[in-house]
């Protein structure tokens, strides 16, 4: 009796198993493009960037870093979020052309 | 039912395989049907799993000694609570628990993805955790397998060890299983990531949850066993560099610097290559930690003995740190990365250096704990490096840990000038001075408890320093009130004050742990009913003797008057136990826990006319150490309470 249960409990988790085998076959979603790569990569820069004068302003509020540094920080982070963005912009125009 | 667990093992092992074969036809073909019938494959075999352990559950309850498991960890007379605890006190029962949780959490990283799309990178996720699942599944079904039977059917079964019957039963191995296997998954992103070379730290937010939550279940686990271990007289007090305690502190240690560096590749996209050496660190020694439980290769207190499953697990180790390794080196150029960290002045570099001491303290314990078998192989001798050797080397590096993790808040990211470093740590520095001060006044001299208790200090006047700043700031820009604001800062900045909140308990168990070392108070007598032990302020009568019996036990139990200058305070009962089937009585702790000290008695002894042999401690302080490890726990659990725009697997 055991045993029976156990068989049709198994038949019918082999059966949900394989459905999806069954159905029209469809590929996974394919590897980006070494474009889309580079996008996601400045995209990452771009938010590193932003975090990072999140991080400096909250520190400027709590006294963990002096003015001048925090502008110098501020400037630093601004010039390379700007970069990232402005090299997203010419891939995409690059794209679009 | 044995033979209905048996073979649902065997399905849930079948099943795996085959979803293991579904994952790597889907990734050959680039077929994502296949992928998806991996997915319910693996799905198939929790069910299984779940169905054998519900056998194994069933037969505790039933109890049928037919089953050598249940004949050797359960009897007829042992409470049912115990009856469901008894299916993890041994080793066969703990491998079918490991691999049914570790095929729950692999399913509820199936659910929590349902509705991402499948890429190239999550065939190879799930097949790790498949590969890691079969392993378990393997050794039940072929090497321990726990419906295993005895030939014949006795009467009764040997029962539960007594030192297990405690309500640690219940909470604390589950809850380590919970850590290691937790890691599991973390583990199987890292892979995964190193297979498709997928270098961002996308893997790493995914399983922040995973990591900070099997963190948390770890920290439980050691927490639970140190109070068990304390309240049963024979284990070392709450913790005594045991193996076994070793080897799920040591995971700790490192999940704990890997925790840390997350924070720095999330924020600053750096130390890449570091976190992967950290999680496959962290994964081996959970499974490492295993082995040494398993194999019986070391002496422990709560060891399974000679079991004949250490060359798997060594196996197994040793296939995830070579595979592990060799994917880093061949993937190496993609995660190397150009940033660094641009001042030892920063945040990242006091994240460097408590990476470096959590590092050396997990090597010097698990150095400390495999010593024996080192020497073993060496000189043919067994030599076991006692509690000196780990207070030794340990105590100093915590104490750099605590020092670290007070400066660290201090210390902003990337670049912090002098100026401010010496505004920062003026008021906390300054109160740690204080308190240094006043300890000395009043008599605290032991070298490393004073400085325990001023670095304590110190960390506390950070994190407060921290928060009142943080408070003001946000008072003076949005006008709330203080507690207003306070709520909401907590809130919205949950991830960095559940840092805080840990590090506050940290403090709080430091505290606790160097008063009780140090100025810890010990006595013994032998007592006549009417007569009294001293021991410091406390003055204990021996009152009454009753004896009773209790569930499957026959209860020695000593009634004792407890005074304090002169008057009587409390009272506390202090007993042996003889258990039905236990070859000797057991000693129960009786524990009278206050703020500023435990009153801790044990009666080793009872004579022929009832005479009490008693051992009696004062352990100053011992309750910080579970107010602050339960801090430590509260603040893991708010740092990960997710946003709702944030997606977790």
């Amino acid at each position: 009796m055991e045993i029976a249960i156990l068989l049709i409990i198994s038949l019918v988790l082999m059966a949900y198993t394989l459905l999806p085998v069954l159905r029209p076959a469809k590929t996974l979603i394919q590897d980006e493009s070494v474009q889309d790569q580079q996008f996601m990569i400045l995209e990452q820069e771009k938010k590193n960037n932003l975090q990072a004068i999140r991080d400096i302003d909250f520190e400027l509020a709590t006294g963990k870093i002096s003015p001048d540094d925090h502008q110098e920080l501020r400037t630093l982070f601004s010039l390379k979020a700007a970069d990232a963005m402005a090299a997203q912009k010419n891939l995409q125009a690059e794209n679009d052309d | 039912m044995i033979i209905f667990g048996i073979l649902s093992q065997f399905a849930a092992l079948i099943f795996t395989l085959l979803a293991m074969g579904l994952f790597l036809g889907g990734l050959g073909r680039n077929n994502l049907r296949l992928v998806e019938a991996g997915k319910r494959g693996l799905l198939s075999a929790t069910a299984a799993t779940t169905l054998a352990s519900i056998a194994l559950g069933y037969l505790f309850l039933t109890d049928n000694f037919q089953v050598e498991y249940v004949a050797s960890y359960s009897d007829r007379a042992l409470p049912l609570f115990y009856k469901l605890t008894a299916f993890w006190a041994g080793q066969k029962g703990s491998l079918l628990f490991w691999a049914w949780v570790l095929s729950l959490f692999t399913s509820l990283v199936i659910f929590n993805n349902r509705k991402e799309p499948d890429d190239r990178n999550t065939p190879y996720v799930y097949l790790v955790l498949a590969a890691t699942l079969g392993f378990f599944l393997f050794l039940l079904c072929a090497v321990s397998n726990p419906f295993d039977t005895l030939g014949f059917t006795p009467q009764d079964g040997n029962g539960l060890n007594p030192m297990l019957q405690n309500p640690g039963m219940v909470f604390h191995p589950p809850l380590l299983f919970f850590g290691y296997i937790g890691f599991t998954i973390p583990f199987a992103y890292a892979i995964a990531a190193m297979i498709t070379g997928n270098t961002g730290a996308d893997w790493i937010r995914k399983t922040r949850v995973w990591n900070v939550l099997s963190w948390i279940f770890l920290s439980i686990g050691i927490i639970l066993g140190g109070q068990w271990a304390y309240v049963e007289l024979g284990w070392g007090g709450y913790w005594a560099w045991d193996p076994v305690e070793n080897a799920s502190f040591i995971p700790w240690l490192v999940s704990t610097a890997f925790i840390h560096t997350a924070i720095i590749q999330e924020r600053r996209g750096i130390m890449k290559v570091w976190n992967m050496v950290l999680i496959l660190l962290t994964f081996s020694l959970c499974i490492f930690g295993t082995y040494l439980v398993r194999s019986g290769v070391l002496q422990s207190v709560h060891d399974f003995g000679a079991t004949g499953l250490g060359g798997y697990f060594l196996f197994f180790v040793a296939v995830v740190l070579i595979g592990g390794f060799y994917l880093l080196a061949e993937s190496y150029g993609e995660f190397k990365t150009p940033g660094s960290v641009e001042s030892y002045l920063s945040r990242e570099s006091t994240f460097l250096f408590n990476n470096v001491i959590l590092l050396a303290l997990a090597f010097a314990t698990l150095l400390g704990t495999v010593f024996p078998i080192l020497s073993e192989a060496v000189t043919g001798n067994k030599i076991t490096v006692g509690q000196p050797f780990f207070n030794q080397v340990n105590t100093p590096l915590f104490l750099i840990l605590v020092l670290l993790t007070g400066i660290c808040p201090l210390i902003g990211w990337r670049k912090a000038s002098v100026a401010n470093l010496r505004r920062n740590f003026l008021r906390p520095a300054a109160s740690a001075f204080l308190a240094a001060i006043i300890m000395v006044a009043f008599g605290i001299r032991e070298p490393y408890a004073l400085l325990a208790f001023t670095l304590a200090t110190f960390v506390g006047g950070t994190i407060v320093q921290e928060y009142v700043t943080a408070l003001r700031s946000r008072k003076k820009l949005t006008g709330e009130s203080s507690a207003s604001a306070g709520l909401k800062l907590l809130w919205r900045m949950r991830r960095r004050y559940g840092g805080h909140i840990v590090h506050f308990g940290l403090a709080m168990m430091v505290v606790g742990i160097a008063a009780s070392s140090a100025y810890k108070l010990e006595s013994q007598g032998t007592l006549q009913k009417g007569e009294t032990l001293t021991i410091g302020e406390f003055t204990l009568k021996y009152e009454d003797f009753r004896i009773y019996q209790k569930y499957n036990r026959t209860v020695y139990a000593a009634k004792l008057g407890i005074f304090k200058a002169g008057a009587r305070i409390d009272e506390l009962e202090a007993e042996r136990r003889n258990y039905i089937n236990a070859k000797q009585p057991t000693t129960e702790v009786a524990i009278r826990s206050t703020l500023v000290e435990d009153l801790y008695v044990t009666m080793p002894g009872i004579g022929r006319n009832n005479e009490i042999t008693l051992k009696v401690a004062v352990n100053p302080l011992l309750i910080w150490i579970w107010f602050g490890s339960s801090l430590m726990v509260l603040g893991g659990i708010l740092a990960i309470i997710p946003s709702r725009r944030k997606k977790y697997v």
